[in-house]
């Protein structure tokens, strides 16, 4: 050991010393071990080391650069002049966006005070619908519009779209919602596919085959309106200060808690509503006043004349448990539908299209099964043609 | 003397400390000038020039004040997020002027320097010149990173996770950085590769 070479050392020496200074530097255990046992053997340097130890923490800087006092005294008070110039500023810029804010609100609310008289419910969804490009309903898949040009594309045959507090849900696709935005979403069933959708505010319906729902990603405070191109079951949940509005071409269903189907395909020469349960107010331009509907009613807007009558409104919304009742239909209507139903292509000869028939059709059938029992119940035959249509004579 | 010597702060500091967190502007002035010193150094020995280094630390403290005071957890908390500011704007301010002048930008944009001063307290002016040379001939051994590290934890007392952050690296590399420099100091790294050397020639 080296350590009785120490022997006679000054504190200076020390200070001189590599092994003192690493130890200083690095303050390592291995080096205050090593000084404990110099300690030890010579205790007459227990004070010189520790009088070094002290020196060398007074003495020895690193990096010594300093702002003197004057300079940083004067630093500090630019800094809180800056600081309190930007409060000022801050508090004016508050005060500014408030201003623009409020000047903002008046501009969008302008145009609604002027026109308050006016339908101001027709604006909106129905226009953005309407404008919206035809859709072709012989597509494979269901697709889910979101926005403007996000589209999820859904393969079940029953497929499901539940909205969420932030996400939505859409059989195995769970989206997230960026946007706070209001925009429209549309969820688009082709022929032979059907959809559930619950909305944000625990609204189910049941969408059929061939059938546009365009709807708000957030429907707004004062509101929940859907616009629909075809035919749904539709379940409100009711919110007194929100009525539900189904919208469509030819008419426009408020309510605010009930069950109800709206058949309202815009090919169609009929559209109708039943009313399961509650209450339904319905406009239209074919009616100066609002057609107020009851449980077990049936509203129908048959080529532009309004008809109401009392029925077994559960029988309209059979379809969505994959059944199908009718009641002296015209069989081209019933047809009409099993196309949609099954995204097939059937073509029904004059003459039996006008034939009358009432019945019930389990569409959970295959077709061929189901057009079989019809040519037992009425005197028609079908056809399978080589690329999958039917032809009825 | 174990290597966990984090500076505890006197009464006073703890007491302004609370008054910074609730916002106030004479405890902020407080710690601007308590630490701005450390703060001037540091961005010194990372080759900051005077100018900017200054301008640095006001847009720190600035950008303290506007964001939220509550937020620092104690006095070294609020040392260590200084410290990290200013590399991180230092670095910010050099990286971009390299692109300017088209070089390439390099870690050693900021490279870390220790020069040693020995006061003139009751030493004698030679043997301060001796002292300072023999401390300079150990730190010459050492890297630049190894440095910061020694410099951070020793002199600023900054715990190995803050450095970790500061250096961009783990604790454990930390760690090992500070035990090779003990090493190297002792010239055990060179005895050890004389060693292998040896024990594999032979």
């Amino acid at each position: 050991m080296r350590d009785n070479q120490f022997r006679g050392y000054t504190v200076i020496d020390l200070l001189k010393d590599e092994d003192f200074l690493r130890w200083q530097l690095l303050k390592s255990e291995e080096d205050a071990l090593f000084w404990k046992n110099v300690i030890n053997r010579h205790p007459d340097l227990a004070p010189i080391i520790e009088e070094a130890i002290s020196l060398y923490k007074t003495s020895v800087r690193f990096n010594n650069f300093s702002m003197t006092p004057a300079e940083i005294s004067e630093r500090r008070e630019q800094l809180q002049y800056v600081i309190g110039q930007k409060k000022k500023k801050n508090a004016r810029y508050v005060m500014l966006r408030a201003i623009a804010v409020a000047a903002c609100i008046m501009v969008a609310i302008l145009p609604f005070l002027w026109k308050k008289s006016e339908d101001v419910q027709q604006k909106d969804i129905t226009t953005f619908a309407q404008a919206l490009p035809e859709v072709d309903f012989n597509d494979t898949d269901t697709r889910l519009v979101l926005g403007e040009d996000q589209v999820v594309t859904l393969h079940n045959t029953e497929s499901s779209v539940q909205y969420g507090v932030d996400d939505i849900v859409a059989d195995d696709n769970i989206i997230l919602q960026k946007e706070v935005t209001t925009s429209y979403n549309q969820l688009i069933t082709p022929h032979g596919k059907r959809s559930t959708i619950i909305f944000s505010d625990g609204t189910k319906a049941w969408v059929n085959a061939g059938t546009k729902l365009v709807y708000p990603n957030q429907f707004s405070k004062e509101n929940r309106e859907i616009y629909v191109n075809g035919e749904i079951y539709i379940e409100v949940v009711e919110d007194k200060n929100r009525p539900f509005i189904v919208k469509t071409k030819r008419m426009d269903i408020s309510v605010l808690g009930t069950k109800f189907n709206v058949s309202a395909y815009e090919v169609d020469h009929i559209n109708n509503v039943a009313l399961l349960s509650g209450s339904v107010s319905i406009a239209s331009a074919i009616h100066k006043k609002d057609v107020v509907l009851k449980p077990n009613q049936l509203y129908s807007n048959t080529e532009g004349t309004p008809s109401i009558k009392t029925v077994d409104a559960s029988m309209y919304a059979l379809w969505t448990q994959g059944l199908y009742r009718f009641e002296s239909e015209a069989l081209g209507d019933i047809i009409k539908r099993l196309e949609r139903y099954y995204g097939v292509k059937i073509t029904c000869d004059d003459q039996a299209a006008h034939l009358k028939c009432s019945g019930k059709l389990d569409l959970k059938d295959n077709l061929d099964i189901l057009l079989t029992d019809l040519t037992r119940a009425l005197p028609i035959n079908y056809l399978k043609n080589a690329d999958g249509d039917y032809t009825i004579y | 003397m174990t290597n966990t010597t984090a500076r505890v702060y006197g009464g006073d500091e703890n007491t302004m400390f609370m008054e910074f967190l609730k916002g106030s502007s004479d405890a902020f002035s407080y710690f601007y000038t308590f630490f701005i010193n450390d703060l001037y150094a540091y961005g010194i020995s990372l080759g900051g020039s005077e100018d900017i280094v200054k301008d640095a630390i006001q847009d720190i403290f600035l950008k303290i004040h506007s964001n939220n005071q509550k937020k620092f957890s104690s006095i070294e908390h609020l040392k260590f997020f200084l410290l990290k500011s200013l590399k991180n704007k230092l670095y910010n301010i050099y990286t971009s002027k390299m692109v300017s002048t088209a070089s390439p930008i390099t870690e050693e944009a900021l490279e870390f320097s220790i020069s040693t001063t020995v006061l003139d307290t009751i030493i004698n002016e030679e043997d301060r010149i001796i002292i300072q040379q023999k401390i300079d001939n150990l730190l010459t051994k050492l890297t630049a990173r190894q440095k910061e590290a020694i410099y951070l934890r020793f002199i600023q007392e900054l715990e190995y996770a803050e450095i970790a952050e500061i250096l961009n690296m783990t604790q454990h590399g930390v760690r090992k950085l500070i035990s090779r420099s003990l090493k190297r100091l002792r010239g055990e790294e060179q005895l050890l590769l004389i060693y292998l050397l040896k024990h594999f020639c032979s």
